[in-house]
């Protein structure tokens, strides 16, 4: 067996702090316990129609605080985040509200669509072709 | 006697399963990711597995925070799809495998795998995502889930992940049956959802990451999880339940088909790997 792998990292000496980067742990996940339990509940396609129908009621009823309601009718994926939300929950309101995932990213980035397709490091990138044994 | 016949690496990202429902196969754009699988198709139709057994994650469609377990295996006769939020795809449900999964269930138990026994296990894009482009069955056989927390840290070591696998390998041989079995173990590789890192793609390091798997996977299980994210941003360290599909296989392997495209969002990588 070889010996471990040097330590390589991101370059940026605060790529793993906040707001770069939110880890969802056990300290996340009971922050944002009423913002987890009111997106999860969004699985449902009947709870997907209340919700759009009422977001208000619907955040209400999942004892939301008014400031974790801001954030959700702001679309605020970075606050939400922050206010301890997991991704994953979040993806479904994201689904819920007919918003996506990238369009939620680049508000993360700040970024166009147009500067984070440019950022791309490898679109042209060809596919490796199948190998056989080394 | 059973026994592992192979297993398969590769990414399970949502956005797999949108270029297919699409049918974007020959858009310029998602075709490369097609032919990224391609050359896994065949291999999986003559593998013949009896059994596929799946390491994947929940993304909280099966499982909430409620109770959210490190690993637990599915040993119902079988098991839906999960409506994750928007829609439920057009597929039937999976076959269980009711029987190995009672032997692999006492025997992880056994070698100190407290998994959590679940009779009602609802798959999600985890593996529903790119077992469309590995196969046109529905589906090619029945599935034996072990979901792995790789979601709410603390999150199982790369090495306990390893580890998991190697004890699903000796459960395997010692069923007492002519069995085929097939290891998958999805996610991955590098990607980043949340923060100002959103988008974060580290080619270089995925790629190495699909050589060490195969050449020398202990220098893999020795990373930590903050090692994998920033490698790889926070949630490429799905990676490591890749680590639990390598660890079902033989010490040496060979891979029989590689191939890496990362066009956006997520390096998606395809890895097929047979005993050497």
């Amino acid at each position: 067996m070889k010996a471990t792998v040097e330590k390589v990292l991101d370059p940026r000496a605060d790529a793993m702090a906040p707001p770069n980067s939110m880890v969802f742990d056990l300290d996340a996940a009971q922050r944002g316990e009423r913002l987890n339990r009111f997106a999860y509940s969004l699985k449902a396609p009947a709870a997907r129609d209340a919700f759009r129908t009422d977001p208000a009621a619907y955040m209400i009823r999942f004892g939301l605080t008014a400031k974790e309601q801001m954030l959700v009718a702001d679309e605020d994926w970075q606050g939400l985040l922050q206010a301890g939300a997991s991704v994953y929950l979040l993806v479904k309101l994201i689904g819920t509200i007919g918003s996506n995932l990238v369009k939620a990213g680049l508000q993360m980035r700040g970024e166009s669509l147009e500067a984070f397709m440019a950022s791309r490091p490898t679109r042209a990138a060809p596919v490796g072709r199948a190998r056989g044994t080394p | 006697m059973a026994r592992i016949i192979g297993g398969i690496g590769c990414s399970h990202a949502p956005s797999i399963a949108h270029a297919f429902d699409r049918k974007l196969q020959d858009d310029p754009e998602w075709q490369p990711l097609f032919e990224a699988f391609a050359p896994a198709r065949p291999w999986l139709a003559a593998a013949r597995p009896d059994v596929i057994v799946a390491f994947y994650n929940d993304h909280m469609n099966r499982f909430f925070l409620d109770c959210y377990p490190t690993f637990a295996i599915g040993v119902g006769a079988e098991h839906p799809l999960a409506d994750e939020g928007w829609g439920l795809r057009d597929f039937p449900p999976f076959a269980g495998a009711p029987e190995l999964a009672r032997h692999l269930t006492k025997s992880l138990v056994a070698q100190e795998f407290d998994l959590a026994i679940c009779q009602d296990m609802t798959i999600d894009h985890g593996v529903v995502s790119p077992l469309p482009l590995l196969t046109d069955a529905r589906w090619p056989a029945p599935l034996i889930p072990i979901p792995i927390n790789v979601i709410q840290h603390p999150l199982p070591s790369a090495r306990r992940c390893f580890n998991l696998g190697r004890a699903v390998r000796n459960a395997v041989a010692s069923f007492d049956r002519d069995v085929r079995v097939m290891v998958l173990g999805t996610g991955g590789l590098s990607h980043q959802l949340s923060g100002r890192r959103f988008g974060f793609i580290a080619p270089d390091w995925d790629n190495e990451f699909m050589t060490r798997l195969v050449d020398d996977p202990a220098s893999l299980t020795a990373l930590d999880h903050d090692e994998y994210m920033r490698r790889g941003g926070v949630e490429s360290v799905e990676m490591i339940i890749w680590l639990a599909m390598r660890g079902a296989l033989a010490d040496r392997v060979r891979a029989v088909h590689r191939a890496y495209y990362a066009p956006q969002l997520t390096g998606y990588g395809v890895l097929v790997l047979e005993d050497a």
